[in-house]
Order: structure tokens, then sequence, then C-alpha cells
């Protein structure tokens, strides 16, 4: 028959016998201190049917049912009264202009079939999405992505604006499709970095696992692990190079890896992590790299303070903006 | 913004808005209906809810609506069991009992993970699990693999994925343990909305 772990477990899972539901209901009755921390453990099983909605409940169906069962209580109540319809023309005023109301977004809704649900994350966040399918998607700061209710139909497409890294499930049969401003990804199962924000010029696609195609205007391209292209937003161009995937994925450890990345775009990361606005001026910082790692749970002083390490820097907090301009002497202040 | 999801609530004549409200809610409501009934049921539990909802139009909800729709929810699944009791044979009846033991617990205070905007918080918990515990957790509850399957896959034995699992819900509970036990005495309001 097995422990009493077991059994708990299995029926945590609706898969125990009913010999066994007597034996647990039985410990139930005989350990009465143990049944809060039972029913706790099969609360956070029970609460992720929800997080993953793995029922396909459909609200926009249901709201339906509801209508047509009000509409015809309705009714019943119009019959079985006839004395006081005048006050029922009242309600009926009411509750019609609802109906109308309500089934005209249905039909909306009906005719987009599936709802599209937007994830956005602010300014200094990270957010982790799990899908109804087993894939998950890391959401960077400043980003947002538009996922689909349910996946009908023969493809799994969501729409992203800034950066996100995609573990999809494999499923050969529903490709996994990820839309950014000028480029399609073409995913069966596999692990991947966007960055695509729209007040960057350039597109990053980084290949930890597996296989993608590159949809973009200009023709297909199929990309292999460690791989990384660049879609230049202006002119369409896309280059290929090889780089360790790791470093452009660990923002959602909470740390960013930059190994001579341009240091304005270095700039713009750190904006959005910390939720600060840097005031700069260009030409302090042009064409400079920066290699280091940052993290987020360090303060914006820290980045700062290792940005001073290799060129000299005054800055000045002042609340959610940040000052910083380059020593132009050979003596180094700080405030 | 809270107050002004309020005045959403209602309508212009003080009624509630049924529409809005069916949208924010019924899907919470459902899995939690499914909790202590079949999906069915707890299909027709979350219309009933509602439909009573619109015979009382007029109800003054103000002060605890996310409490009054989870204790309607509970009450009707209760009232079903105890029918469905008096129908079914011996045997079955302890699912019932169970279940039916399973809602007084929600209803002498404890409330479930679903009444709350907890997702971030679980998928914390999640990621804080040692990682072969973790492993075996999201391939069981996400990606819905039998546990023989993930057994085979990982090379280790059903048993061991079970002790897992027990062990991963041990460990989340205790993480959780700010949120989960609460009493109830001033259900939160509408600010627990549950996307």
């Amino acid at each position: 028959m097995g422990n009493i772990e077991e059994i708990k477990s299995k029926y945590i899972r609706k898969e125990s016998r009913q010999e066994e539901d007597q034996v647990l209901f039985q410990w139930l009755q005989d350990h009465p201190a143990e049944r809060k921390e039972f029913y706790q453990e099969k609360d956070i099983w029970d609460s992720y049917d929800l997080v993953k909605d793995s029922k396909n409940y459909s609200p926009e169906i249901e709201s339906r049912k509801l209508h047509k069962r009000i509409r015809k209580a309705k009714q019943t109540k119009l019959v079985v009264l006839p004395y006081i319809k005048v006050a029922a023309v009242f309600v009926f005023a009411f509750v019609s202009s609802w109906l109308i109301q309500s089934q005209y977004l249905n039909q909306e809704q009906l005719a987009h079939e599936v709802e599209m649900r937007e994830v956005s994350v602010p300014k200094g966040q990270i957010n982790q999405i799990f899908l109804v399918d087993g894939s998950r998607i890391w959401l960077n700061s400043e980003s947002t992505i538009e996922i689909p209710s349910i996946f009908t139909g023969d493809e799994r497409v969501v729409k992203l604006s800034g950066e996100a890294f995609f573990e999809v499930a494999k499923d050969a049969k529903h490709p996994f499709k990820v839309k950014v401003e000028g480029q399609t990804i073409e995913v069966l199962g596999t692990s991947f970095n966007v960055r695509a924000y729209p007040n960057s010029s350039v597109i990053q696609t980084t290949l930890n696992t597996g296989k993608i195609t590159l949809q973009t205007k200009k023709g297909k391209l199929a990309i292999s692990p460690g791989e990384q292209t660049e879609l230049d937003k202006a002119t369409g161009d896309l280059t290929l190079k090889k780089v360790n995937p790791s470093n452009f994925d660990s923002w959602k450890d909470g740390r960013y890896e930059f190994v001579d990345e341009d240091l304005i775009e270095v700039f713009k990361v750190v904006e959005r992590w910390y939720d600060v606005e840097l005031i700069y001026s260009k030409e302090d910082f042009e064409l400079m790299n920066f290699s280091g790692v940052i993290k987020r749970n360090n303060s914006i002083q820290h980045f700062l303070t290792l940005l001073g390490y290799s060129i000299p820097i005054n800055y000045e907090i002042n609340m959610e903006k940040v000052k910083i301009s380059k020593v132009k002497e050979a003596k180094q202040t700080k405030n | 913004m809270n107050a002004s999801r309020n005045k959403q609530l209602y309508l212009d004549n003080g009624h509630l808005n049924l529409s809005l409200l069916f949208q924010e809610y019924s899907q919470p409501l459902f899995y939690y209906a499914l909790k202590f009934v079949d999906q069915e049921v707890a299909k027709d539990v979350v219309q009933d809810v509602f439909f009573k909802l619109w015979e009382d139009q007029s109800l003054n909800v103000s002060s605890s609506l996310n409490g009054l729709l989870f204790t309607m929810v509970r009450n009707k699944c209760l009232q079903h069991l105890e029918k469905q009791k008096v129908r079914s044979r011996y045997q079955e009846e302890v699912v019932s009992q169970m279940r039916e033991d399973e809602i007084l617990f929600y209803s002498s205070g404890a409330s479930s993970l679903i009444e709350k905007e907890l997702q971030m918080q679980l998928q914390q918990a999640i990621e804080a699990l040692p990682e072969k515990c973790r492993e075996v957790f999201v391939m069981s509850r996400f990606q819905d693999k039998m546990h023989k399957e993930i057994a085979a896959e990982l090379g280790v034995s059903v048993k061991m994925v079970e002790k897992h699992i027990s062990k991963a819900l041990q460990i989340i509970r205790v993480q959780l343990k700010d949120y989960l036990p609460l009493l109830v005495l001033f259900p939160s309001c509408f600010s627990s909305s549950v996307k």
C-alpha cells in the first residue's frame, strides 16, 4: 500500500485509489496537526492549474452561457408577473443594455478567437512567464510580450518588444514563432535570447541550444548554437558572428556580462536595470567599449565606481537622475 | 488605482458591473472550485455564483468582494458534495468526505494562493529550489510528464521522483509561509485580482 507520504503525494496529483484515500482520510483524522501542512501542499499544486490555465477555461464562452441564462430568467419573470410589466420594462432596459454591450464585445472576441494577453515589465525589474505549452520566458526590464491566452491553430506565435530569453518546449507539429520589429524567429524547441528594444538601432538574436530560423525582409537564415545575429533595423542587413551565449542571457539570473560592448549601449541597459535616467553628453563616451559584470542587486554607484576605474568620470546622483561627465583634465575628482 | 477599479465595478445606478466582474474573477474562481469538485461541476458553480449576484444586483459588497466570491464558491461546492453523498455508494463517499474536509479548512480562515496574486512569489520559490528538485518539479507540473517518464529521462527511480516532488512542495510551502496560513479577518478586497 506504500507509506503515507506516497499516498499524500498521489492524492495531491489525483492519482490515488479509493483504498488509499480511505487510509489518508483516517490518517488526517488521527493527525489533526498535519492537516494544515497537507492542504497547503495540495494548494501549491492546485494553484498551478490557474497559472498554466491547464483546463483552458474560457471566460468568454462561460460569460455567454451566463447571459443566456439571465435572458431566460428575464423572460420567465415577464410571463409570471404580467402586472408589473411597467416596472419590468425599466429593468429590462437596464439589463438589455448590458447584454447588448457585452454581446457586442463577445462577438468581437469571437472574431479574434483568442484573446491576446500583454505582459509588461517596468524598468528595474525582470519577470518570468510560464506558458501553457511548458515553455518558459524570462522578460527583461522595460519589455513587453504579447501571448495568446491559449495556443490554437498550427503555430504558437508571440510578439516581443524589448529583451527576452526563451526556453521553448518541443512540439514539432506546432512551431513557435517570435515576432519582433523587422524579423520573425521560427523555433522548434530550443533556448535563445532576443534583444529588440525600440530605442536601439539593432536587434540581437543569440542561440544557446537547438536550431532557429530567422525570417527578415531580405530572406531566411538558419542559426546554429553559439551564433548571434545582428539585424540593422535601418538597412535590414543581417550580420552573423560567434559568441559565448551565456554572456547574453545572464541577465535572467540578475547579472549582465559585457564584453567589449559599446558604452552607449551599456548606458541604455543601466538605465533600464536600475530605473534611472543617465544624463551625459554623447561625445564624452562615443566609440568607447566597456567590459565587466553588473549585478541587479548592486546599486548604481557600484556601476559608476566600476566605470570610474577605466575612465576618469564625475557623477552626481539626484533621485532617479544621474549626471555623468568625463573628467577632461588628468586630475580625478568624485562627488 | 484601486479606487478607480472600485468605481468600474459598479455601474452608474449603483449595481454591480457583472461583465467586468466575470472577466476578472471567473477564471480564478473556476480553478478554486476545481480543488473540491470536478471540471463540469466547477463551471456550473461559477455560473451559479454570478447568476446569484445578478438576482441580487443591489448587493453591497464594497468591503470584501473578493472574500464574498470565494466563500460563495465554497458554499456551492459544499452543497454539491452533500447532494452527491446522498446518491453515491459507500466507497465513493470517502472522496467527498476528504473534499468537504478541505472546504472546511478554507472556511475556517485559511486562504488559497489562488485568491492572491502570487505568481511571482511562486515562481521565485521554484527558482530557489535545489536543482534536481526543481528539474523534477517543473517536468512533472509544467510539462505534465508521467513520473515513469521523468524517472527514465533522469535515470533515477520512480520513488526518487516522488521524493523530489514531496520535498519541492515542502520547500515551497516554507518559502511561502508568509502568504499561506493567513487568517483572513479582513479579506483583501480588490487588490488581489488574479490575472
